[in-house]
């Protein structure tokens, strides 16, 4: 694993890269960081599917992603529907062109306790990462065991420090999910609640800012997502060689891949028309839930949700 | 016919009976067999990928496991098979089970019936495992060969029968990188392990062997397999084996369609019940079975690199073509169809406009010399006169010269008429009108007006020099016509007015040439007479 510092160096590094190699008036950057729903771009990455003059750029975290998103240093962005929002209410229009993936019980909230010891412990000490997600995930899992806020302490925590903060002591709960997840478990944590139990509510999507493509920016958003498509259908079709080149990517074991990809659907092209088209509305519905939760949250202060922040143009032609 | 059923009625209904004895007969000898079961001999025939004797070791004790799992009843009796060996063994349907690499599945699969996969096998190395497998490109390790690309036109030594681990995963690698198959060159051996030795020896530059077998070479102390290097080395984190292509699911283990269902349920519980640390599956070296995986990857490369039974070359039948393509097929032959009788039509009508248009081009010219030109004699007529007589004068009072404008009357006309009838008559003007043109020149107008009236415009004339003409003109008219053998004799009276000498309108100036006319008449005929201002003053007064 990586640690901050050597997070923050590699970023750093990344960041000169696309500031001066890979940058050309006619590129395409999108903005990327580990996480199971998107490694099919990694994957596309690898076999050369993606198209010319278009580059990811990994990040550590989203938070980082959301970022490059809104100060405009990079087109396109993978990350929660929520984090869309957070970016949407900055004043930047960006709008969902695919949905990764639907999240069930690939994030989950892990902890030293036992589910029926949690109410006994005053002061919990739960780590997350302190954005839209993490809000969500908290309100639900509170929601779920009957805890209140005052129960716990809350620490901005990114799932690449969770490992370590935990073995440190420094925390008792956190909200993460793979690979910290299993690594966690594997400490002996358990696992007290997972998006399993609010369905269809965490989106992972590609936001994408049409103000900033360039001439041949269309094109290559729609190319890359054709490359999304090709990995999903490697990864279905060609199922252990993909497993053990995510494993590889994201140095982690074939079965913590296996089992993040349990946590998560990955919808296809069809289903992905039904999500943007608004032909099916339980993407719009998630959003207009999570945008209340963020309002009462102080995340947000406006209303950012509306039906044309989904965009079909990007995505293929269905046959 | 209903008599004749009557009559067959007891036939039928014994028949039947008997037909349902026999059911009930086959049903109880099956249950049977299932109840107290002979000793069943079942065989599995597995591919010999390598040398007789590793294979004996390998899965001999694999078949022992099973016989003392399946107890009573069953018992599996292990074949080691080569392609050739197994593919006669198929046909004369002497297998139950199968177990081999995925490429010969495919091959047995389009060559013999075969039910779908049974189980898939997982393969175990230090105590990881894994149910993929791939292809290794091996070289020795003070070689040139560096990359894919150095392969051309050395000489690869590759397992006879050209399956998965051993051919087909190397060579779709070899296909992206854009080196095609017949820029290689092949040296065929007999198993994986002749393939080491032959790299090891210098007898090949290059080996394709399947992933395990550089470990298992190391683990039994075959040969010096650290003396050799994987090309394109993949480091796929968590695979026990050293790779140079993409993953392929592991071998199958496939059951015949007419082995008895009970039977392969049994055999596939025992298949998922062999523990990885069972003495059987640790001198097979594998981790057990798990249920059968996806093997379209497998079809997808065959398919790619058109290995067999992909081999063909389609040739698209015209049949097929019609039976794939029929609904665009008809429509561009309807639309082709519509667009040749449109065009057609359009061509007809086009022809018709032509000749409708050709009609009426001569419609008009014939009613244009109509009004502008006398029938009989086809001189102008009066209308044109009017206006060649006008140009005339225009074109005079440009010039400065002047022009005669002369009145002729036939003298002694309406006797022939009424002497030899109109026909000659008729004649007599038309031949009058060729005499008049022959003695005028080209640049003056001769018309007709009425019955024996004719006008001559001679431009750029004055009196005197109009005189030869005008004198010929009257000596020519007198010269007698034959006329249907008849000669005819006639003469001309003329007035003759010269513009601008009299200066006055067309019209006036025709009423002066006619006037004049009329005194070279009164004057004895066969004359011409010149109206002068005075003569106007006369026949006014």
């Amino acid at each position: 694993m990586l640690t901050r510092r050597d997070f923050l160096t590699a970023g750093l590094g990344l960041c000169a890269a696309s500031l001066t190699g890979c940058s050309s008036d006619e590129s395409t950057k999108v903005a990327i960081h580990t996480w199971i729903g998107y490694e099919s771009l990694y994957l596309a990455d690898h076999f050369n599917w993606l198209p010319e003059n278009t580059y990811l750029v990994n990040n550590q975290n989203a938070t980082q992603s959301l970022h490059m998103l809104i100060e405009g240093q990079v087109q396109a962005a993978c990350m929660t529907l929520d984090e869309l929002l957070l970016v949407r209410s900055s004043g930047v229009s960006a709008k969902v062109g695919l949905v990764f993936n639907v999240s069930a019980g690939a994030d989950m909230v892990i902890s030293r306790f036992p589910i029926d010891q949690l109410k006994k412990i005053k002061r919990l000490r739960l780590g997350y990462e302190a954005g839209a997600l993490g809000a969500l995930v908290l309100h639900h899992f509170l929601k779920a065991v009957g805890l209140d806020r005052q129960h716990l302490v809350l620490i901005d925590l990114p799932p690449d420090r969770q490992f370590d903060e935990w073995q440190n002591g420094t925390v008792d709960i956190v909200i993460t999910y793979e690979p910290t997840a299993s690594q966690l478990l594997a400490e002996g944590g358990f696992r007290v609640f997972d998006s399993r139990h609010m369905p269809e509510r965490i989106f992972d999507v590609l936001a994408v800012r049409p103000d900033l493509l360039t001439r041949h920016g269309d094109n290559q958003i729609q190319q890359l997502i054709n490359g999304h498509f090709k990995a999903l259908e490697y990864m279905q079709r060609q199922r252990q060689d993909a497993l053990y080149r995510i494993a590889t990517r994201q140095l982690a074991d074939v079965d913590q891949v296996q089992t993040a990809l349990g946590g998560v659907h990955l919808p296809s092209l069809e289903r992905n028309w039904h999500y943007l088209s608004g032909g099916d509305s339980r993407l719009l519905d998630a959003a207009r839930e999570v945008e209340v939760l963020m309002q009462l949250s102080n995340l947000i202060d406006s209303s950012v949700v509306t039906q044309d922040m989904f965009d079909v143009r990007w995505l293929p032609r269905l046959n | 016919m209903r008599i004749l059923v009557l009559l067959f009625l007891p036939i039928i209904i014994s028949l039947s009976t008997t037909l349902a004895a026999f059911d009930e007969i086959s049903t109880s000898s099956e249950v049977n067999v299932l109840i107290t079961p002979t000793n069943q001999s079942l065989i599995l025939g597995v591919f010999a990928y390598r040398s007789d004797d590793i294979m004996q070791s390998h899965f001999e004790p694999l078949v022992d496991y099973l016989n003392d799992a399946l107890g009573d009843g069953l018992n599996i009796e292990l074949k080691i098979l080569d392609s050739q060996q197994m593919q006669e063994a198929l046909r004369q349907n002497q297998l139950d089970f199968v177990l081999t690499n995925p490429g010969h599945y495919l091959v047995l699969r389009s060559q013999t019936s075969m039910s779908g996969v049974l189980a898939t096998l997982v393969r175990r190395k230090d105590g990881v495992a894994t149910s993929a497998l791939g292809g290794v490109i091996i070289v020795r390790d003070e070689s040139s060969i560096k990359t894919l690309n150095d392969i051309k036109g050395h000489r690869i030594a590759i397992p006879k029968a050209r399956f998965l681990g051993g051919f087909q995963a190397q060579l779709y690698e070899l296909q992206r990188h854009n080196i095609q198959k017949d820029q290689l060159e092949f040296i065929e051996l007999l198993n994986q392990d002749q393939i080491i030795d032959a790299v090891l020896s210098g007898v090949a530059d290059v080996g394709f062997v399947r992933t395990g077998m550089l470990e298992d070479w190391q683990l039994h102390g075959y040969g010096a397999v650290d003396q050799l290097r994987v090309i394109n080395e993949q480091n796929l984190r968590g695979f026990p084996f050293r790779l140079s292509t993409r993953l392929y699911p592991e071998w199958p283990l496939l059951s015949l369609p007419h082995v008895d269902p009970t039977v392969v349920r049994r055999v596939a519980n025992a298949l998922f019940s062999l523990t990885s640390d069972h003495p059987a599956a640790i001198a097979a070296e594998i981790d057990g079975f798990i249920p059968a995986v996806d093997y379209a990857s497998v079809e997808n490369l065959a398919r790619s690199i058109k290995a067999h039974p992909y081999d063909f070359v389609e040739s698209i039948e015209l049949s097929q073509l019609w039976q794939q393509y029929r609904t665009w097929l008809m429509t561009i032959a309807i639309l082709f169809i519509a667009l040749l009788i449109s065009s057609s039509l359009i061509a007809y009508q086009a022809l018709r406009l032509r000749r409708q248009r050709a009609i009426l081009r001569s419609e008009q010219r014939k009613l244009q010399q109509m009004a502008y030109y006398d029938v009989l004699t086809n001189l102008p007529n009066r209308a044109l006169l009017t206006d060649r007589l006008e140009r005339s004068m225009a074109l005079s009072r440009r010039s400065g010269k002047s022009l005669a404008l002369v009145f002729l009357d036939l003298d002694g006309f309406k006797a022939v008429n009424d002497t030899h009838g109109h026909d000659i008559g008729d004649q007599l003007l038309i031949e009058v009108a060729k005499r008049l043109q022959l003695s005028m020149r080209e640049t003056d107008t001769l018309a007709r007006i009425g019955g024996d009236e004719f006008v001559l415009v001679l431009s750029d004339v004055s009196i005197s020099s109009s005189k030869p003409l005008l004198e010929r003109i009257l000596s020519s008219v007198a010269e007698p016509f034959l006329i249907n053998k008849l000669p005819l004799y006639v003469s001309a009276s003329m007035g003759v007015v010269y513009y601008p000498i009299i200066d006055d309108a067309a019209d006036r100036l025709m009423r002066h040439a006619d006037q004049a006319m009329y005194q070279a008449k009164r004057m004895g005929k066969n004359r011409y007479a010149i109206f002068t201002e005075t003569s106007e003053d006369q026949s006014a007064a």
